[in-house]
């Protein structure tokens, strides 16, 4: 049932109360096994989670979180009007549905058995192809990007030639980024102007890291085609990204970047490349929390809650993997970003 | 069974015995000279290996950790799907070498995993730090193997110089002694008898 976004952003204040905190992450962090970890987490409104105690646990549990988090964007679609309801699906489901395709191609690519590509993908329904059997069904990885071809990812089909050139996958891993990309910013063009600019806002600002860190991967090497490698650029530009690659060290190509890139490439310098990922979670929340404290009845709350979703749902991943490998709370605590206190 | 039992008392073997010793006594102080380079080699070698040994903990716990938060940042599923574009497996080779006459085998590495698809950062990280483990790992072991084989060396060449310079030599030396023993006798029991029965020749005329 559709309602007002007034009535979807009650709903959503209410929720966002049910996220996590800061001391029930470290509760659970601090949690001295797996078996505690479960306990605490039926005190969590996750509450109680079935798993096989098995050497699969680890992705059981991931595959439990994030079922939870696509069923909260589903619950918050269901009460979110039309427009932006379609664009929060598109936004995640792509996002997803991306992330599935790479890991078909990979398995393709390495001609994986087809259970466990299939073990490997999140769980959705696909978002803009009928169906992933056909794909994970290919006889190869060239047949199934043909089978691309009629669908929005037809622009895969034009990386056929880099792929062969190269042997490798990055080219069309890297246009299934820029499809998201260019996507992302065009739902985000049919919404209300005035909910536009989060959106923007946050497209461009993953977009814009995720060439960095291409960009920072190319250091020192010459035959980048800039155009091929980033065919969609926002407010690092090619100019900038030249300069990251051409740089003679890390810490020349980083300060060579504006803030708040430069902030959140930084640990790179001190050699803690992991702590990357959790400062692009930090910039996403401090980006959506911006936008949220802009204007705390609108749109711009619904999307703050499901970017937060997304960081507990990876916070609790780690976390649940950390402590199956009987990894220490400060270890664990290191890498989760856990802002909202 | 004593050294002297058996043993021929003539000029012919007395002769060959002393150019056989003289050989012995040459090739100990060849295997001496052996024993204490390879020693000399062993000890440095340890050194070498201490410090390798130090360093190979230090980056492992590092390549470690550096695992450890891609799997953090990434969640497992993400680590395992991307590994999984890594291709060629690391192929090695083994080839004998030789150090002071000591053989061991020496591995190079023959073709090294190809990372095909664009990986994390974090996870290409951490696959750079895995990789130079591996490459370390592998020259340590082919390092402690040559050290394994040095201190073998050194036992055997050892064991082979205390039986020359305590038995083998001894017993050379004893025989020597026993024959040129047996030949004076001989000698003079000569002397004695052609002394006697010059007497008696002279005594009948």
């Amino acid at each position: 049932m559709k309602l007002g976004t007034t009535y979807a952003v009650l709903r959503t204040h209410a929720r966002i109360s049910d996220l996590l905190d800061k001391d029930q992450m470290r509760v659970m962090a601090e949690a001295p096994d797996i078996a505690e970890f479960l306990v605490r987490l039926k005190e969590t409104p996750y509450g109680e989670v079935q798993v096989q105690m098995d050497d699969k646990l680890a992705l059981s549990l991931e595959k439990v979180f994030i079922q939870k988090f696509t069923e909260r964007i589903e619950s918050i679609v269901k009460i979110t009007p039309t427009k932006m309801g379609e664009f929060l699906r598109a936004y995640f489901d792509l996002r997803f549905e991306v992330v599935n395709l790479k890991r078909i191609l990979r398995g393709k690519f390495t001609e994986s058995p087809e259970e466990e590509i299939r073990d490997s993908l999140i769980p959705i329904t696909p978002y803009l192809i009928d169906s992933y059997d056909g794909l994970i069904g290919a006889g190869s990885l060239e047949e199934a990007v043909v089978l691309l071809g009629k669908t929005p990812y037809g622009e895969l089909v034009e990386k056929l030639d880099i792929y062969r050139e190269q042997d490798a996958l990055w080219p069309l891993e890297l246009a299934l980024n820029h499809i998201y990309a260019k996507r992302t910013m065009s739902l985000g063009k049919e919404l209300p102007p005035r909910n536009q600019h989060i959106v923007d806002s946050l497209a461009k600002f993953e977009t814009d890291v995720e060439n960095i860190l291409v960009a920072l991967k190319r250091r020192g090497r010459k035959d980048v085609d800039l155009g091929d490698v980033f065919p969609v650029t926002y407010n690092v530009d090619l100019e900038a990204l030249r300069s990251v690659i051409e740089a003679e060290s890390l810490g020349q190509a980083i300060d060579s970047l504006k803030e708040p890139y430069r902030g959140v490439m930084e640990p790179i310098k001190t050699g803690d490349i992991a702590l990357v990922r959790a400062m692009v979670r930090k910039g996403k929340y401090e980006t959506a929390s911006k936008a949220r404290s802009g204007d705390e009845l609108g749109f711009n709350v619904i999307l703050a809650f499901l970017v937060y979703s997304e960081i507990e749902k990876d916070n609790l991943v780690g976390l649940a993997w950390g402590k199956v490998q009987g990894l220490g709370s400060e270890e664990l605590m290191k890498y989760i970003v856990i802002p909202w206190d | 069974m004593s050294a002297t039992s058996g043993v021929r008392p003539t000029k012919g073997y007395l002769m060959e015995t002393k150019t056989r010793i003289q050989v012995v006594e040459r090739g100990t102080e060849f295997l001496k000279l052996n024993r204490d380079q390879l020693a000399k080699q062993l000890t440095e070698s340890l050194d070498v290996l201490r410090g390798r040994r130090v360093l190979l903990l230090k980056n492992l716990q590092e390549a470690y950790s550096a695992l450890t938060a891609a799997y953090l940042s990434l969640g497992p599923t993400e680590v395992k799907s991307q590994v999984r574009a890594i291709r060629k497996p690391l192929t090695l080779e083994v080839l004998p070498r030789s150090v002071m006459g000591v053989v061991y085998p020496s591995v190079r590495v023959k073709d090294k995993p190809e990372i095909a698809a664009e990986l994390d950062i974090t996870l290409a990280h951490a696959a750079e730090q895995v990789y130079e483990i591996i490459e370390e790992l592998i020259h340590l072991a082919e390092f402690e193997e040559r050290v394994e084989r040095i201190a073998q060396e050194l036992g055997t060449t050892n064991r082979k110089v205390n039986a020359l310079e305590n038995f083998v030599i001894p017993d050379m030396k004893a025989v020597i002694k026993f024959i040129e023993d047996k030949l004076d006798e001989e000698s003079m029991e000569e002397l004695v008898r052609t002394k006697l029965i010059g007497g008696a020749k002279a005594s009948r005329r």
